[in-house]
């Protein structure tokens, strides 16, 4: 029986010589990779309010890295007859010194959105009643 | 040439609360300035209140929704940086804001 014979193929490593200028393929891209873009993290937190109505501050939430400060969105609903002061810090020095907004009136929600905040603050007065209520914040920050 | 900006992040928010009626205008929603680029704020009036729920935007160009007892009136506005209720007593409903930042790299 009559063999064939091989084709001379060449190695699969060797490019064409016409077309070395695409084979073997550059390890590099082709087109120049933008640079990676800063990421933003969003958080969502949220609880229960439930503090003495004694005109005493309570602090529901903290940052703890003053160099990094986040942006943030901050809503509170009122369920209680006291009036509810709501006070932020705004440059992490550990104090709650502005305010933001108050609610009088039971059920009432009130949000504000702050460029920069590092602790969030409640003091309640004008009733005997436990006053209660519930606070979310949405805070945004690029990650380090 | 792209038409959008390859080094700019969107961030979507949403905000969403109760409100009820009084003898003054709430301001439900406060931002500063440029803080967001455009937004759509909600008001939803319960079928229980006695009158219609007006509520205006702080905004380029400034928006006004007006809502009969039991619908929901909504708008989009751009630059927003605060948002009013205004509804009469025994009046209630929530509100809902979806707010758009840019971010850029």
């Amino acid at each position: 029986m009559k063999q064939r014979a091989r084709p001379n193929l060449c190695p699969a490593s060797s490019p064409p010589e016409s077309c070395s200028c695409i084979y073997p393929r550059n390890k590099e891209p082709f087109f120049p990779v933008p640079p990676s873009q800063p990421e933003v993290i969003t958080d969502e937190i949220s609880g229960t309010i439930q503090q003495p109505s004694d005109g005493r501050p309570v602090q529901y939430w903290r940052w703890l890295d003053r160099e990094n400060l986040p942006a943030a969105s901050l809503t509170i609903t009122s369920q209680c007859l006291s009036v509810m002061d709501v006070y932020v810090d705004t440059t992490g020095n550990g104090q709650s010194d502005m305010l933001v907004f108050t609610i009088s009136q039971y059920g009432q929600s009130r949000s504000a959105t702050l460029p920069c905040i590092a602790a969030l603050e409640i003091v309640c007065s004008g009733h005997t009643e436990l006053c209660s209520g519930r606070y979310g914040l949405s805070i945004h920050y690029i990650k380090r | 040439m792209c038409a959008t900006d390859p080094q700019a992040q969107y961030f979507q928010e949403k905000i969403s609360g109760n409100f009820n009626g009084g003898a003054a205008p709430i301001t439900v929603w406060s931002a500063p300035a440029g803080s967001y680029f455009s937004g759509t704020f909600q008001v939803f009036n319960s079928a229980a209140s006695p009158a219609t729920v007006t509520a205006t935007t702080d905004s380029t160009p400034a928006g006004a929704l007006s809502a009969a007892p039991g619908n929901t009136a909504s708008q989009s506005v751009n630059q927003p940086t605060e948002f009013t209720i205004t509804a009469a007593a025994g009046d209630s409903g929530t509100y809902c804001i979806i707010l758009y930042k840019k971010v850029l790299a």
